[in-house]
C-alpha cells in the first residue's frame, strides 16, 4: 500500500505545498508562505485515562476531528523509546522522564480506533535490537496489552531493521534533501495512509530540543544507518546507534542512497538537524502529539551528562504540522522558536525548526500559528530558565549506569 | 549444593606462620597450601588452630572444583556497545550451577586468580567472593601478589581490602542455608553436558546467564523437574530417550514451550502461524503449548540464548534491573518457597547509585543486605506479581532477602 494520504487532502488551511522549487526562493519569502495550521494545547496533570482521554479527544476536535484523518485508514504511529529500557532517571519509570508515556499512546490508539482507523501500527526502532517492540517495552515494565487492546487491529513493529517487510522502502526527499536525497526505511513507513509522531517534550544534547520532528530521527534502520550497518547491503540485525549519521565517519550501506555532499561538516550539530528535516520531508507527519505531562530537563535521556531532573509541565500539545507544533512546544518550554544557532536551546547546533521552515514544511512564526485551548503564556513551563541556571553550575559527575 | 567451608589459597610468599593472624576470627576455615617444607610451620599451626588443610587444585572429598575465570566486565578489545549498551560480563555462576546439578551432594569451589595487570580493590575482591557465593559456591580466596605482600607488611590499604574481603566471605558463611535453595527459573536446559554436547550446552548456559535468563539445569540422566518452567531447551545432538521425550511433550501439551535442535526428530502438533516463525526456528503448536525446532543443527549458542529469551518472553523475567550497569543475578527459594533470596551483582568498579530491581513473585517483605550490613533506606513497591526495590548507593553485591 502506498502512502497516498497527503497533508493537502486533510489540512483545510494548508497554504503551501512542499516542492522542489521551494528552496529556490528567498529564505524570508519561504518562511512567509510556509504552512501554518492550528495547534492544540491542553493542560493535563496526570496520565489517568479519566483525564487523558477526554483531554486528547477535545484537542483532536479542536484540530478538526480525528475521523477526517484516520477513518478507514492504516495509521502508523512513531513513538519515542530512546535509549535502552534499563536506564532511568533515578528510580523513576522511563515514561515519567524520557519515553513517550504508554497511556498517551494507548489513549491516542483508543481515540483513533473510535474514529474509524482500520489498522493502527505502533512503530519504533529500539536500541540495538531486532527483538519485537513488545519484548522491548516489557523490559521497561510496560504491559504491551494495554496498548494492543486499546483499539481493534493494533500491532507493533520494530523498524530498526527489515522487519516484516520483504525489502526496504525507498522514501525520497521532495526538495532533494539537505543531507540525503532519499532513505531506505522499514516498509512500515510507506505502508500506511496516515503517519503520526508521538514525542516527548525534552531538551536534546545534539539538536537543542527533541519534539515531533526529532522523534523521527529513529525512522532510520540501524541495519543501514547504524554503527554496525552492512557496508554493501544492510546488516541482518541492528547493532549500536546511529553514529554514522551523527559523525559522518562512514556512509550508510551502499545499497541505500548516499549522502549528497561528503565534504559537508562532519559535526553532529550540523548533520542531525538536517537529516531530521530530510526524514520528515521524505516521510511527512500528518499528526503530531507531544507528551509534556511528565518529562525531564537537561537532555533526552539518562546518559546525558547534565544535572538531569524530572519535570511535570502537565501539558499536551497536538497539531497537524510538525514545525508548527514544535514551534508552539518550544514556546511552551520558554524558548524562542525563532532562535538560531548560538541562541538557547541551539547554542551549539542548527535549528531543526528553521531548516524545516526553509524547506517549506511549516512556519515557526508564532504570529502565524493559531493556538487552540490554553494560551502559551498561561501554560509555559520554564525549561529555558532551568537550563540557564543549570548551565551556570559545574557539570555533575555521572552516576554508574553501565 | 552444600557450602560447609570457606576456602583460601595460601599465598606462596607467606612462609611465615604469623600470617595466620590475618585468618584468625574470620570465616576462612579451609587453607589450600602448596606442598613444600617452607610451609611446614604454617600447616602445623593452622591445624592446631582447627583449620582444615588441603592442596591447591586438588578437590578435597565432598568438594567439586571448578576452574573459573576472574569475574567482572571484560575489558579486552574495543567495546562495541554504545553508552547504553550491555557490557560483556564474565561470571562463574553458570559453572557453579552446572557443577551443583551434576554433583548435588557436594560443595562447589571455584579457582580463579586475579588477572595480569589486576588492580586490587575491595570492590574487585567483593565481586570475586560474591560471584561464587551468590550461586551457592565458594571462591577459593586467592590474593594477587601485591595484596599478599601488602598484607604481609600489614600495610593499611592492604588491610582495608582484606577486611572487606573477609567480611564478604563471612557474609556467605553465615548464610550457608542459601546454598541449598533452588534456582528460581523460567526455562530448563536439558542436556548431558558431555561429549559432543559439552561445548554447545555449556556455552549456552554461559550465554543464557549473560542474557539475564534464569534457568534450571536438568541433566539428561535424571528425570527432569519441569515444575514451574515456561520452556525447556533441548539442544543435544542425539534424540531424547523415549521417556524423556514423552515427559517433555506432556509439558508442552500443558502449555509449555520446547526449543529443540533438529535432532529432536519429527515434532507432533500443527504448523504455527507464519508470524510465529523466526529465521532460525520452525514453530509448531501442540496442545496448549508450542515447539520451536531449529532449522539447522545447533551451531550458535549466542543466537540460541538470545532467541530463547524472546521466545519465552521478557514478560516472565525473574529479575529486571534498571541503572545497574553490568549486572548479574541469581534468584533462589527455599524448599517450602516461603523464603527467597535474590543475589544482585554489579560488576563495574563501583556499585550503582540509583539502581532499581524487580523481582518476580508474590513476596510480602524484603530486606536488603550487603556484606557491611543491612541497607536501611530501600524503597519498595509491591506489584501484582512482583516486588520492585529501589536501592540507594550500594556496593557491588546486594542480597534481597524475601519473605
Amino acid at each position: 500500500m502506498y502512502c497516498n494520504y497527503t497533508r493537502r487532502k486533510w489540512l483545510s488551511n494548508a497554504a503551501a505545498a512542499v516542492s522542489g522549487a521551494y528552496l529556490a526562493g528567498s529564505r524570508l519569502g519561504r518562511a512567509a508562505v510556509a504552512p501554518a495550521t492550528p495547534v492544540a494545547v491542553a493542560r493535563c496533570k496526570t496520565y489517568e485515562a479519566a483525564e487523558l482521554v477526554p483531554t486528547m479527544q477535545k484537542m483532536f476536535d479542536q484540530l478538526g476531528g480525528l475521523g477526517r484523518l484516520v477513518k478507514g485508514k492504516t495509521v502508523a504511529i512513531k513513538i519515542n523509546l530512546t535509549g535502552a529500557p534499563t536506564y532511568r532517571i533515578g528510580h523513576l519509570p522511563l515514561e515519567d522522564t524520557h519515553y513517550t508515556h504508554p497511556h498517551v499512546i494507548a489513549a491516542a490508539v483508543h481515540l483513533m480506533g473510535a474514529a474509524g482507523a482500520t489498522r493502527i501500527r505502533i512503530l519504533e526502532s529500539p536500541w540495538a535490537t531486532a527483538d519485537p517492540v513488545e519484548e522491548y517495552i516489557l523490559r521497561a515494565n510496560w504491559e504491551p496489552r494495554d496498548i494492543l487492546s486499546a483499539a481493534r487491529n493494533v500491532e507493533f513493529e520494530n523498524t530498526n531493521y527489515l522487519g516484516k517487510g520483504k525489502k526496504y522502502s525507498r522514501m525520497t526527499v521532495p526538495y532533494g534533501g539537505y543531507m540525503f536525497p532519499a532513505f531506505d526505511l522499514n516498509h512500515s513507513y510507506e505502508d500506511c495512509d496516515v503517519f503520526v509522531s508521538i514525542a516527548k517534550m525534552k531538551e536534546h544534547a545534539t539538536a537543542g530540543v527533541t519534539l515531533s520532528m526529532k522523534n523521527c530521527f529513529g525512522l532510520t534502520p540501524c541495519t543501514v544507518y547504524g554503527t554496525g550497518a552492512g557496508v554493501d547491503e544492510p546488516s541482518l540485525i541492528p547493532k549500536g546507534g546511529r553514529g554514522l549519521i551523527h559523525a559522518g565517519n562512514r556512509g550508510p550501506s551502499k545499497s541505500a542512497p548516499q549522502e549528497k555532499d561528503p565534504s559537508s561538516p562532519r559535526e553532529d550539530t550540523y548533520r542531525v538537524p538536517r537529516t531530521v528535516v530530510d526524514l520528515i520531508s521524505a516521510r511527512p507527519i500528518h499528526l503530531a502529539i507531544i507528551d509534556g505531562i511528565k518529562t525531564m530537563t537537561g537532555g533526552e535521556g539518562p546518559w546525558i551528562r547534565e544535572d538531569l531532573q524530572p519535570a511535570a509541565p502537565g501539558l499536551l500539545v497536538a497539531g497537524t504540522n510538525p514545525v508548527n507544533i514544535d514551534a508552539v512546544s518550544m514556546a511552551l518550554m520558554g524558548f524562542d522558536p525563532m532562535a538560531d544557532r548560538g541562541t538557547p536551546p541551539f547554542e551549539r547546533c542548527d535549528s531543526t525548526l528553521r531548516l524545516a521552515e526553509d524547506a517549506g514544511v511549516g512556519t515557526r512564526d508564532l504570529s502565524r500559528i493559531e493556538v487552540a485551548g490554553v494560551a502559551i503564556s498561561e501554560a509555559k513551563f520554564d525549561f529555558a530558565g532551568i537550563r540557564k541556571r543549570r548551565r551556570a553550575l559545574p557539570v555533575p559527575a555521572i552516576g554508574i549506569r553501565g | 549444593m552444600t557450602a560447609p567451608w570457606t576456602p583460601m589459597r595460601w599465598p606462596a610468599a607467606w612462609t611465615d606462620s604469623s600470617a595466620l593472624d590475618l585468618i584468625k576470627g574470620s570465616a576462612i576455615d579451609y587453607l589450600l597450601i602448596e606442598k613444600g617444607d617452607q610451609f611446614e610451620s604454617v600447616r602445623t599451626q593452622a591445624q592446631q588452630a582447627g583449620l582444615r588443610i588441603g592442596v591447591p587444585d586438588e578437590a578435597p572429598s565432598g568438594v567439586t572444583l571448578v576452574k573459573g575465570q576472574w569475574p567482572g566486565v571484560r575489558m579486552a578489545g574495543r567495546a562495541s556497545a554504545g553508552p547504553t549498551g550491555d557490557p560483556w560480563v564474565d561470571s562463574n555462576g553458570w559453572q557453579i550451577q552446572l557443577a551443583g546439578a551434576l554433583h548435588p551432594q557436594t560443595a562447589v569451589w571455584v579457582t580463579a586468580t586475579p588477572p595480569q595487570n589486576f588492580r586490587a580493590s575491595a570492590g574487585a575482591y567483593l565481586i570475586g567472593v560474591a560471584d561464587s557465593g551468590a550461586y551457592g559456591g565458594r571462591w577459593v580466596i586467592s590474593l594477587d601478589n601485591q595484596l599478599a605482600a601488602g598484607l604481609a607488611a600489614r600495610r593499611p590499604d592492604a588491610l582495608e581490602i582484606w577486611k572487606r574481603t573477609v567480611a564478604a566471605a563471612s557474609f556467605f558463611a553465615q548464610r550457608k542455608a542459601w546454598a541449598g535453595y533452588s534456582a528460581a527459573a523460567v526455562v530448563g536446559v536439558i542436556s548431558d553436558f558431555a561429549g559432543d554436547n559439552e561445548a554447545f550446552s555449556r556455552e549456552l548456559l554461559n550465554l543464557l546467564a549473560r542474557a539475564g535468563q534464569h534457568y534450571r539445569i536438568l541433566p539428561k540422566d535424571k528425570a527432569p523437574d519441569l515444575e514451574g518452567l515456561r520452556a525447556v531447551i533441548y539442544a543435544d545432538a542425539q534424540q531424547p530417550e523415549a521417556n524423556l521425550r514423552k515427559q517433555i511433550l506432556g509439558f508442552v501439551e500443558a502449555g509449555g514451550a520446547l526449543i529443540a535442535s533438529p535432532s529432536w526428530g519429527a515434532a507432533p502438533g500443527a504448523a504455527a502461524k507464519p508470524d510465529d516463525e523466526g529465521p532460525l526456528f520452525v514453530a509448531r503448536s501442540l496442545g496448549k503449548g508450542r515447539i520451536a525446532l531449529a532449522k539447522t543443527p545447533a551451531r550458535d549458542p549466542y543466537q540460541w540464548a538470545n532467541d530463547s529469551v524472546v521466545m519465552v518472553s521478557h514478560r516472565y523475567d525473574m529479575v529486571r534491573f534498571w541503572n545497574g550497569g553490568a549486572t548479574g543475578s541469581f534468584y533462589a527459594t527455599s524448599a517450602d518457597r516461603k523464603h527467597g533470596v535474590a543475589h544482585l551483582l554489579f560488576y563495574a568498579n563501583r556499585g550503582p547509585d540509583a539502581a532499581s530491581v524487580r523481582i518476580a513473585g508474590h513476596w510480602k517483605a524484603v530486606k536488603a543486605w550487603t556484606p557491611d550490613g543491612p541497607v536501611e533506606t530501600i524503597e519498595t513497591e509491591y506489584h501484582q506479581d512482583a516486588i520492585e526495590v529501589h536501592l540507594p548507593q550500594v556496593p557491588q553485591y546486594v542480597a534481597l532477602e524475601l519473605e
